[in-house]
């Protein structure tokens, strides 16, 4: 196990892969799974050294990584915390990741970090902060990032975009991809009333550079439903659908499937993506495309 | 909505416990705005205090779990994370229990909580060399007073009034709680990282001596003597060899 690899930056495939948990660190090393890639949080491995980089370095040697930020606050009015990107910038020429992304979200409040993706309103405000903030991002980090699109609870008055066009702005200002979450377009449809396949469909297909499926929760409220991002459960059927639709339409992209809380045990998760991997083979065939197509790093 | 900046200091004031709901926010019929507002506030409230459950699991086990989590939502008032990531978040815990009436009859719970801390730190510290053994060897007998270590950043001691290494080992995985009897006296503790797991080592108050002189820099002879005045049976070897076996030192230093 070595501690400083010099790491090439490898493509990632466009299979489908999985959070990298500290409980399943061993398995995936004593077993090496046949699963595409690894996604981590950089927030996660911003100690100094021991077990968490010893970890990655190895799985590192066999896997691609995506490296998926969630401290970030990029839709914050504050500036970026240097320190932070610095600490993100140093893992990024560390461990090389085939992907990096963050969120349309913010998180810091009077100095703070609230450690969670809250709700921005799409306006024309909004977005300048967002795209000066991932200009200044992709520049430290000297690459492309992806914006994920949140799961949120709450609109606003003020707003003047819908959420897809807001992203498709952004990316025309900094060239930056979109990390399409399938589960968030489902739960904020729900708890909105929108049309998810309206929305999926309204996204670029060379735009999207990775897509994410997740389980989420349902909360019965005067009966209505409200739908709760919590990645704790398997991905539902009306996610998979959705996430069919999307593939049958942009060809096969790298595929996480998000599992974070009562994470199950190793076999459960890689059934899972097992299952994200059938479904874009099932569009490698439906497209004539090798099922190892690459998306260029 | 007057501006992003007013927006995100009042949504920010509420997710936190506000009791208000900042003007310019809607939702659709029929969730009332209060329960989607709440999804924000327990998710940053349980997420933290999940974390913080993570960092304390001792704490956690001797107050039990409704009480550590209605301690832990005390302390976010006053501390929460002010970076991006949750490595190190909890460092005021200690201090904030010294200081928290409700577990005043729990004199030694902050420190189990330093401890716990310690553990952390020595988990996440950075990955250095170890001195090999043959070094200090190397070195001439009457020279060794004047020898000074550089400590292994995975390295840390501490001094307690209570005993909370057997607190601390009772609390593992694995074993059962024995009955320590807090009166018993203190205890010492040594943390050192072998094979990326820390180890944590019952010492004597001598070796927290010791280490502590070291890491401020003081020379082998003053550290030793340092450790003797501390403890009347303080045993140099022994401790020298857990150090030097158990990679405690990265390099030495000849003056």
């Amino acid at each position: 196990m070595t501690n400083h690899p010099a790491y090439q930056p490898d493509p990632i495939l466009a299979r489908a892969g999985v959070g990298l948990k500290a409980d399943h660190y061993k398995t995936i090393l004593n077993t090496k799974p046949d699963i595409g890639w690894f996604e981590v949080h950089p927030e996660n491995y911003m100690g100094d050294g021991g077990s968490p980089h010893a970890y990655l370095s190895a799985i590192r040697e066999d896997y691609p990584l995506s490296m998926h930020g969630v401290g970030m606050s990029l839709g914050g009015v504050d500036p970026l915390d240097d320190d932070h990107l610095s600490r993100f910038a140093s893992l990024v020429e560390r461990y090389q990741p085939a992907l990096v992304s963050e969120h349309l979200a913010w998180a810091t409040h009077r100095g703070d970090f609230l450690n969670d993706l809250l709700p921005l309103p799409l306006t024309q405000e909004a977005l300048d902060v967002m795209a000066k903030h991932v200009d200044q991002m992709q520049s430290v980090l000297k690459r492309q990032v992806l914006v994920e699109n949140p799961s949120t609870y709450l609109s606003f008055e003020a707003e003047v975009m819908e959420e897809p066009e807001f992203l498709i702005s952004l990316v025309d200002q900094t060239g930056c991809g979109l990390l399409l979450d399938v589960n968030n377009v489902f739960v904020s449809a729900c708890n909105h009333g929108f049309d998810p396949v309206a929305y999926i469909d309204a996204i670029p297909a060379e735009l999207i550079g990775e897509v994410h499926v997740a389980g989420h929760a349902v909360e019965e409220i005067n009966g209505a439903q409200l739908h709760i991002d919590d990645h704790g459960s398997a991905v539902v059927d009306d996610v998979w659908s959705l996430f069919g639709r999307l593939i049958d339409r942009v060809g096969p992209k790298p595929t996480l499937v998000e599992w974070d809380t009562n994470v199950p045990a190793w076999g459960v998760l890689k059934a899972e993506a097992d299952k994200a991997d059938v479904l874009l083979r099932q569009n490698d065939m439906v497209l004539g495309r090798r099922h190892d197509d690459v998306i260029p790093a | 909505m007057s501006s992003l900046r007013d927006f995100q200091n009042a949504f920010g004031s509420t997710v936190r416990g506000a009791p208000t709901v900042p003007a310019g926010v809607c939702a659709a019929y029929p969730i009332p705005l209060e329960r989607r507002i709440d999804v924000y506030r327990n998710n940053v409230h349980s997420s933290l205090i999940d974390s913080l459950e993570q960092a304390f699991p001792v704490v956690l086990q001797l107050v039990g779990q409704e009480f550590f989590r209605a301690t832990a939502r005390e302390y976010l008032r006053d501390h929460m994370p002010t970076c991006g990531t949750l490595v190190g978040f909890g460092d005021g815990m200690p201090e904030f229990l010294d200081a928290f009436p409700p577990v005043s009859s729990l004199p030694y719970l902050s420190d189990v909580a330093r401890l716990e801390l310690l553990w952390l730190r020595s988990y996440h510290a950075a990955d250095d060399i170890v001195l090999a053994p043959d070094e200090i060897a190397n070195v001439p007998q009457e020279c060794l007073p004047d020898v000074k270590f550089i400590l292994h950043p995975s390295l840390k001691a501490l001094q307690s009034a209570y005993p909370v290494s057997s607190i601390w080992q009772a609390h593992q995985p694995g074993h059962r709680p024995l009955a320590t009897h807090i009166g018993e006296g203190g205890e010492a503790v040594l943390l050192l990282r072998s094979n990326l797991s820390v180890v944590v080592h019952k010492v004597g108050a001598g070796t927290v001596s010791f280490v502590d002189a070291l890491r401020s820099g003081e020379p082998f002879g003053v550290a030793a003597a340092a450790a003797l005045n501390a403890e009347n049976d303080f045993d140099l070897s022994q401790i020298l060899h857990l150090l030097l076996s158990g990679g405690g030192f990265t390099r030495l230093i000849r003056s």
